[in-house]
């Protein structure tokens, strides 16, 4: 190390003048110095299963913030082709609905709440529709994050007109008009104050989409390649999807989506295949190799027709579309339940812990997840 | 012909745990070092093996989390744990007149952390100053005045002393 030599007669200072150590001194120190604390050096082998553990959990947290940004970019490529014509429902008028958001543009942000439902039963065959996904969606007013918030199809509610039921059946129960076809808007609006009368959570829009939507939707994309890491046994079809990659047409992405009894966790596995197609399909039309543009998702959009139901409670698509867009990059924390199975005798029935979920929906409507999520941080999907 | 994360962790994790602990003077921290850039290491580690060698690109991901580390989490947790340190500043009854062995491990830890982190890398890993610069993400110079000035502060202390 002759280089050193040269680069300590560089440094100027009174310390060269003859009364400190030697250079070489100070060096040998250091380096005794370093070769003495060698052995406080910890174990690497728990450090490198603590690594593994960590990188499982990143990794999940990772594809539940890509399925978060999906579903919202989703509500945002759904909105924006319905400008011009009014798609949805009135607003509800026993509730007071949030002012629309470009009357709240001139302050700070607000918070924002959303629900996305996916429902059954579009097939005309099956006896109405249910909605098989029930998805809460809370922006903070910072926008620094999106929480997001599955609740069970299963679970039991008291469905405002109708008493106790599944969550579930509240879009039947809104929507089913003997005789006639099903009352789409009226199932969405049902669910939402269903949700509402759970939770205390005013929406400011809410998307439905029906599985024969899901299937023109994929169908319009040419299919869409989906990835499952074990094999799927149709319980309504002779279809038997392999683990692995498959690029499926809509009647196989749809015979997929409703798959849940062969499955391990039943519901709980679907909604994450549900997870997976929908990032799929995301990716689809986002993947410049297929050339989508604005104009031409809006003409497959448009296609959708009663497929697609809206509710925007005086917000514009565009406003909506503009929010979205701004958010949909942020971090996204999934916060989960514990499932209480209980074999009431409608069969099946889940509830959720009341205290836990109560200071859960507080939280929404004070904008404070992020509290409640250092307080729960068990909750949080890893 | 590229390694896989497991080989890599196999062979290199010692030796990181080792060269965290002389950054950080702390085996609890150097163990929160490692795991972070290790963490970061594994989730990206196509890329990592990309690099013409994967070993010195993960020591500058370390290196820069420690001198990242100081705003925030580092800082609190340095509070917390290096109290102590501060004791054996204000110690008065140093009578010996050889430098305290340990003496030098404090002097270490007031150093500016780039300074220290200069001094790690040429007195315990040897590695020449055109790599330790490469690490640092600066010139070479830059790296020499550091370590020349961090020099002339170990040597004030031992005539202190």
């Amino acid at each position: 190390m002759s280089d050193d030599i040269r680069v300590f007669d560089d440094s100027s200072g009174s310390d060269e003048s003859g009364t400190g150590p030697d250079a070489r001194l100070v060096e040998e120190e250091l380096r005794a110095a370093f070769a003495r604390y060698e052995p406080l050096a910890p174990d690497a082998g728990p450090l490198r299963a603590a690594i593994d553990r960590r990188v499982v959990r990143r990794r999940q947290r990772r594809r539940v913030a890509q399925v978060a940004g999906v579903a919202l970019a989703m509500l945002g490529v759904l909105a924006v082709p319905t400008f011009g014509r009014t798609v949805g429902v009135p607003p509800v008028p026993e509730l007071a609905a949030p002012p629309p958001l470009a009357a709240r543009s001139a302050g700070p942000a607000a918070p924002l709440d959303f629900l996305v439902l996916g429902v059954d039963g579009g097939d005309g065959r099956s006896n109405g529709h249910r909605a098989d996904t029930v998805l809460l969606v809370h922006v903070p007013a910072d926008r620094s994050r999106l929480y997001l918030v599955s609740l069970p199809r299963d679970l039991g509610v008291e469905v405002p007109g109708h008493g106790f039921g599944k969550l579930a059946s509240a879009f039947y129960l809104g929507s089913h008009r003997p005789g006639s076809r099903p009352d789409l808007a009226g199932g969405t609006m049902l669910t939402e104050r269903t949700v509402t009368a759970l939770t205390g959570i005013r929406f400011d829009a809410t998307a439905t989409l029906t599985y024969a939507g899901l299937r023109q939707l994929t169908d319009a994309l040419g299919g869409v390649r989906v990835c499952l890491p074990r094999q799927v046994r149709s319980h309504h079809t002779a279809r038997v999807f392999p683990a692995g990659c498959h690029r499926l047409d809509g009647a196989a992405a749809q015979d997929l989506l409703r798959q849940r009894y062969h499955l391990d966790q039943g519901a709980h596995d679907r909604d994450r295949n549900g997870q997976r197609f929908v990032e799929a399909l995301l990716h689809e039309v986002t993947d410049p190799a297929n050339g989508f543009n604005p104009v031409r998702v809006a003409e497959i959009v448009g296609a959708l027709g009663r497929n697609l139901v809206l509710s925007l409670h005086g917000t514009t698509p565009l406003e909506l579309f503009g929010t979205l867009r701004t958010v949909a990059a942020a971090d996204a924390v999934g916060i989960g339940w514990t499932y209480h199975p209980d074999r009431g005798p409608g069969g099946g029935i889940e509830s959720l812990d009341p205290a836990q979920s109560r200071s859960l929906f507080e939280a929404f409507g004070r904008d404070t997840l992020a509290e409640w999520v250092d307080r729960h941080p068990e909750r949080v999907t890893p | 012909m590229s390694v896989t994360y497991e080989e890599f962790a196999d062979s290199r994790l010692t030796a990181l745990l080792r060269y965290a602990v002389m950054l950080t003077g702390d085996p609890h921290l150097a163990q929160d070092l490692v795991q972070e850039t290790m963490v970061r290491v594994q989730l990206n580690w196509r890329r990592v093996a990309r690099a013409d060698a994967p070993e010195r690109y993960v020591r500058r991901m370390l290196t820069n989390q420690y001198l990242d580390w100081q705003r925030g989490s580092w800082v609190r947790r340095v509070l917390l744990r290096a109290e102590p340190d501060e004791a054996v500043v204000v110690r008065p009854d140093h009578a010996e007149t050889t430098v305290d062995r340990d003496q030098v491990w404090t002097w270490l830890s007031r150093l500016p952390r780039r300074q220290r982190a200069a001094l790690v890398l040429r007195y315990y890993e040897d590695l020449p100053d055109a790599e330790i610069a490469e690490v640092l993400g600066c010139a070479v110079g830059t790296v020499r005045s550091a370590i020349s000035r961090a020099l002339a502060t170990l040597r004030a202390e031992f005539v202190e002393v």
